[in-house]
C-alpha cells in the first residue's frame, strides 16, 4: 500500500462550479507594478478623467462564466468581457492591466493581471478571457 | 495529520477587436513579453488602427 492523499477530480469541478456561479466584472487599467495575492484594486483603473471627459468609464459586465476542461472535464471556469474604448476624439488608452470584480464599482477584486501595453484607440475593443483552473 | 493544498491557476488571453467587429488574437497576457514579440505586436497594431482610420476618415473642406 501507497501512502497519499489528493483532491479529488470532483472537488476540482465543484471549486470552479463555485467560480462560474458568481457575476463578475472586467476593469481595465495603464499601472505596471507586477501583480502580487495581497492586491485588492488595479494599480491604475481607467477612471472618465482618464477618457479626457467625453465619456463615462465604467466596467463591463462579463457575457459569459462558464465551466471548461483544461486537465479534468469542468475543472476550468472561464469569463468573457470586452471593454470598449467609449470616447470619439483622439484618445488613445494604453491598457497594461485587467481586473476581474465582483461589483460594478469597488467591490473585491479577484484576478489581476499585467502586460505589455495593448493601444485602444476610440471604439477599438479588447477582449479578455479569464481563466481560472483548480489544481 | 491531513493536508492538502488546493491550487488555482489563473490566466488571460486577450484580443483586439476592431470597430468594424473584426477581432485579432494576441493570446495570452505574457506570452509577447518577447521584445521581438512585442516590437512586432505593436506595429501589427499601430498599422491596423493607421489603415482603418484612414479608411473612415472624413475629407472635410471639400462640398
Amino acid at each position: 500500500m501507497a501512502n497519499g492523499q489528493v483532491v479529488t477530480n470532483y472537488a476540482r469541478t465543484q471549486i470552479s462550479a463555485l467560480i462560474a456561479g458568481k457575476t463578475f466584472y472586467l476593469g481595465v487599467g495603464t499601472g505596471t507594478t507586477t501583480p502580487a495575492n495581497a492586491d485588492t484594486a488595479l494599480t491604475t483603473e481607467v477612471t472618465t478623467a482618464a477618457l479626457g471627459g467625453t465619456a463615462t468609464y465604467a466596467r463591463a459586465s462579463m457575457t459569459s462564466n462558464t465551466q471548461a476542461t483544461t486537465t479534468v472535464t469542468n475543472d476550468t471556469a472561464t469569463q468573457v468581457a470586452t471593454y470598449t474604448n467609449p470616447t470619439t476624439a483622439a484618445n488613445t488608452i494604453a491598457v497594461t492591466e485587467v481586473g476581474i470584480f465582483d461589483a460594478l464599482s469597488a467591490g473585491n477584486m479577484w484576478f489581476h493581471a499585467v502586460f505589455s501595453a495593448i493601444n485602444l484607440a476610440p471604439g477599438f475593443g479588447l477582449q479578455s478571457t479569464s481563466s481560472e483552473v483548480a489544481g | 495529520m491531513f493536508k492538502k493544498t488546493i491550487r488555482a491557476e489563473q490566466f488571460v488571453e486577450l484580443t483586439v477587436i476592431y470597430p468594424n467587429g473584426r477581432k485579432r488574437v494576441l493570446g495570452k497576457a505574457g506570452y509577447w513579453k518577447n521584445p521581438l514579440r512585442r516590437a512586432f505586436e505593436a506595429i501589427r497594431l499601430g498599422l491596423g488602427i493607421f489603415f482603418f482610420n484612414l479608411s473612415t476618415r472624413k475629407i472635410k473642406g471639400v462640398n
